[in-house]
């Protein structure tokens, strides 16, 4: 039995040692926004935040996680109140089959959370480990770029 | 209807399944467990060509938690060339068994215990030696070429006029070979399909797919059950890209569902999703082109072979390639051959550019090797020898409408700086040297092939307060479908975007639809929801006509309110229409009841006629001369997608295009052990995919020319940003170095090792 604080949220879970962040969130909490992209620690597509930093879920054991921070996708909205990363998604179309999302808001909230002035290319650098294969990248860097935009004149968070 | 009177068409309004998806709420099928649910694995064969000449599955049954286990001896259901487990194996990766059990590893520890015996056939990797007589015949049961091995019958040849003579009236005859490499789709969200049936006998079945009623059509020749007892539903689809229009697992996970009697998930890991995904074929271009030394082309010839792989998926591709000869260039003699050879490797398929990605990089490779032995500038050669409009395209006998192809090549070559940059082998510091090249494209659109022309169906039901659901046969694999068709819907019946609601499919719930391929989505079922739409207006007008004492003829919809077209302030909202329309009631639980049978109707629509998409795109890369590294600086894609009924959609359509497309240029091969078959690179770190940081400048153009064939004037853009870059920057590499790479990918050892035989 472990104690995980998602989302500002204690769960006490049985986990197997060997059982990943990954299959847990998906498997024993139902939160599904982290995705199974490759198991291995190369597409990103499970990117979740550990005390504030992207980290690869599929390669990172449950046990682990305890004691620490873990930030969901679905721990970014404030009730319906989306996240202007969320927003900025949402309205650039940087959105399209959507798998890759949740990784990559997240890894760029680490990105924004640390500095609210990013150049294009330090965002890129910051998705850097997010495979999307649906935008070709265009719209997510524009995405970030204008959530941190909207964050730095204050929209919220 | 001009462009000033739309108010939802043409405007880059974000996609209606986009806030899901942002918060992580979106339930792809991956995301499902059912109550019960059992979990299967596949036991894949480690040789390319064997016979199993016994299988034993005691001890992988005898397993605690394992609850089924399938062979061929209970599974071999045969369809087309395929069988759901088969007594043979064709490809390293083929199916010989599967198990379900209460966990994924008890199902993967299953599959150890499973005890085969295999006897090793000869086996062949390469189309060229498949073809030779003495190749090992790989299926001797369908019908092959005699004496030529393992090619498919038939031979595809086709044409226009007399090549040989066009050779004889030549100055010129040039003579090539090209060869493009297996490409893996990469969806995101790797194959999944949840399995359910129920006491009456009705199968569930939940998958990722882009062809809801294909799948079910598998399914009930694969069971030999009626359709209406199967019923597919897609939740949200994480890619597809050609990769995901049904397969024989679908019908195996149904098995192992029917067998234990609980609902079964088959889940495919990164690496079987490499393996056994119907690739871009590996294919092999004989060019041979006759020219007038002014650059007049008197013949053009290709050969094209195909390799399918282990099944005939790809036997299409050798069908349809020629149409990228026949169709862009006005020449008088053309002659295409098709050929489609089985080898011991993994299939091929359909894949975003279907049959135009490989032959492109050939045929425009060609063009501008041709151009530049001529001393003609490749952008002024292909202005020479496009085809005009109102020229018959010998390939469908159908006059060509080329409005908006000189439009894609002269901004095109205006943004990248053609004139500036071309012909410089422009040096930048020391061992670097800069490029820019070109390539055009051009593709399917429905109405090219009769076999083709489905045609889409949208249905429309309308609710009392005048907002309405949608419902049509094609799915949104990310491509954003579902939006534009709420919008055309929206436009046509005068009601805003958010009035509109479009469900995923289900195949008990929605009408039938073809795949999501061939561009041919929005023009097919775009076509249908705006018929739909059209008829649902005019019952409303009918209504309103009466209401507000004019002919029908004289309104308008706009903005959830019908108007007289000349007094914009005489009207009536769209909700007061469907009420008052309705029968009076005292109880308000009731007031809706007649509003809902009054309005709503059905509609289909075929495409009337082939108006290719044109397309022409520019690249500037810098070339290491010492590492062979090429980097693209900047891709410029010009496209004539008729009309963009979301911006923001099209552009995205063209910009994930680039990445998968300059992957192929660069970096993506499936790579194949040359002496056993197997797949050596199945994860994102061998099989390399552009990542943020190795995209280069992008610039989208739109024309637009407002094309008679599609809805709104839209042209089907999902798959041109593909089709002409890998030709675009080899001609760059030309440009910057000299030397013509005829082989995809462009590696750096390609690079260097041409650098030195220069
Ligand atoms: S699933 Fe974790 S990196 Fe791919
Ligand atoms: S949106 Fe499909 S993988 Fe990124």
């Amino acid at each position: 039995m472990i104690k995980l604080n998602v989302n500002g949220e204690i769960h006490e879970v049985r986990v197997k040692p060997y059982w990943t962040l990954l299959r847990v969130l998906r498997n024993e909490l139902g939160l599904t926004g982290a995705k199974l992209g490759c198991g291995r620690g190369e597409c990103g597509a499970c990117t979740v935040l550990m005390d504030g930093k992207p980290i690869l879920s599929c390669l990172t054991l449950a046990a682990r996680a305890e004691g620490k921070k873990i930030v969901t996708i679905e721990g970014l909205a404030e009730g319906l109140k989306l996240h202007p990363l969320q927003e900025a998604f949402i309205k650039n179309g940087a959105i399209q089959c959507g798998f890759c999302t949740s990784g990559m808001i997240l890894s760029a909230k680490a990105l924004l959370d640390r500095n609210l002035n990013p150049t294009e290319e330090e965002v890129r650098e910051a998705l850097s480990g997010n495979l999307c294969r649906c935008t070709g990248y265009v719209k997510p860097v524009k995405a970030v770029l204008e959530a941190a935009e909207i964050m730095r004149k204050g929209g919220s968070r | 209807m001009s462009e000033k009177e739309l108010s939802v068409v043409g405007k880059p309004l974000p996609k209606i399944d986009a806030y899901e998806k942002a918060v992580g709420k979106a339930r792809y099928t991956v995301d499902l467990n059912l109550p019960g649910m059992l979990h299967a694995k596949i036991l894949r064969s480690p040789y390319a060509h064997a016979r199993i000449l016994k299988i034993d599955t005691s001890k992988a049954e005898r397993l605690p938690g394992v609850k089924a286990v399938l062979s061929h001896k209970e599974a071999r259901i045969i369809l087309g060339d395929e069988a759901v487990l088969d007594d043979k194996v064709r490809y390293v990766g083929d199916k010989v068994a599967a198990v379900a059990a209460t966990s994924e590893e008890a199902a993967e520890e299953a599959l150890e215990l499973i005890e085969v015996k295999y006897e090793v056939l000869p086996a062949v990797f390469d189309p060229e030696e498949a073809m030779k007589p003495e190749a090992p015949i790989i299926h001797p049961d369908v019908p092959l070429v005699k004496g030529k091995g393992n090619l498919r019958d038939p031979v595809f040849d086709y044409g226009v006029g007399d090549v040989e003579k066009g050779f004889k009236e030549a100055d010129y005859v040039f003579e090539n070979r090209y060869t493009t490499q297996r490409q893996a789709h990469c969806c995101l969200e790797p194959d999944v399909g949840i399995a359910s049936w129920d006491p009456s006998g009705k199968l569930t079945y939940w998958t990722s797919v882009q062809g809801a009623f294909i799948v079910r059509g598998i399914l009930a020749r694969g069971l030999n059950m009626p359709e209406n007892m199967i019923r597919v539903i897609v939740p949200p689809v994480g890619g597809g890209f050609g990769a995901k229009y049904g397969r024989l697992e679908d019908v195996l996970c149904a098995l192992l569902a029917k067998k234990t009697g609980r609902p079964v998930k088959l889940e495919c890991s990164r690496e079987e999703e490499f393996v056994t995904t119907r690739v871009r074929s590996y294919s092999v271009f004989w060019t041979k082109t006759g020219v007038k030394k002014d650059g007049t082309f008197t013949a053009r010839y290709v050969r094209a072979i195909i390799d399918m792989g282990a099944y005939a998926y790809g036997i299409y591709m050798a069908q349809r390639a020629g149409a990228w000869l026949i169709t862009p260039y006005s020449c008088p003699n053309c002659r295409y051959e098709g050929y489609a050879v089985y080898t011991n490797t993994p299939s091929s398929g359909a894949f975003r550019g279907f049959s135009s990605v490989p032959i492109h990089f050939a045929l425009e490779s060609e063009i501008n090797r041709i151009a530049e032995e001529l001393g003609i500038d490749p952008l002024e050669f292909r202005m020479k020898n496009r085809r005009k409009t109102g020229e018959i395209n010998p390939y469908n006998n159908v006059p060509i409408d080329a409005k908006g192809f000189d439009e894609c090549m002269v901004k095109g070559a205006e943004r990248i700086g053609w004139r500036r940059k071309r012909g410089r082998r422009e040096k930048v510091e020391g061992v670097k040297r800069r490029g820019v090249g070109m390539a055009i494209s051009v593709h399917f659109a429905p109405a090219l092939h009769p076999d083709m022309l489905v045609p889409g169906v949208a249905e429309i039901n309308v609710n009392a307060d005048g907002t309405i659901h949608l419902l049509i046969g094609v799915t949104d694999i990310g491509q954003g479908i579902n939006t534009t068709c709420a919008q055309i819907a929206a436009e046509e019946l005068g009601v805003r975007l958010e009035d509109v609601t479009v469900s995923n499919i289900d195949t008990d719930v929605n009408p039938w639809g073809w795949l999501v391929a061939a561009s041919s989505t929005l023009m097919q079922t775009g076509g249908a929801v705006r018929a739909a739409a059209a008829k649902v207006k005019k019952q409303l007008f009918e209504h309103a006509a009466k209401m507000l004492e004019v002919p029908p003829e004289e309104l308008e919809a706009k903005d959830r309110r019908i108007y007289v077209k000349k007094e914009s302030e005489r009207g009536i909202e769209i909700s007061d229409v469907i009420r008052q329309a309705g029968a009076p009631s005292i109880s308000p639980y009731f007031v809706d009841a007649k509003a809902a049978y009054t309005f709503g109707a059905k509609a289909t629509y075929t495409v009337p006629m082939y108006i290719p998409p044109w397309g022409a795109q520019f690249a500037e890369i810098e070339v290491d001369t010492e590492t062979g590294q090429v980097k693209v600086l900047r891709l410029v894609a010009a496209h004539d997608v008729g009309k963009a009924i979301n911006v923001s959609i099209v552009e995205g359509q063209i910009e994930g295009s680039l990445q998968n497309s300059i992957g192929y240029a660069l970096t993506e091969e499936l790579m194949l052990d040359k002496t056993t078959g197997q797949v050596l690179n199945p994860d994102f770190l061998d099989y390399k995919i552009l990542h943020t940081t190795d995209m280069p400048k992008i610039d989208v153009i739109l024309v637009e020319t407002n094309s008679p064939a599609g809805v709104f004037g839209a042209k089907g853009v999902g798959e041109m940003g593909h089709i002409p870059t890998a030709a675009a920057i080899a001609d760059a590499v030309y440009d910057a170095v000299g030397v013509r790479i005829k082989e995809l990918p462009l590696t750096p050892e390609k690079i260097l090792k041409a650098l030195r035989e220069r």
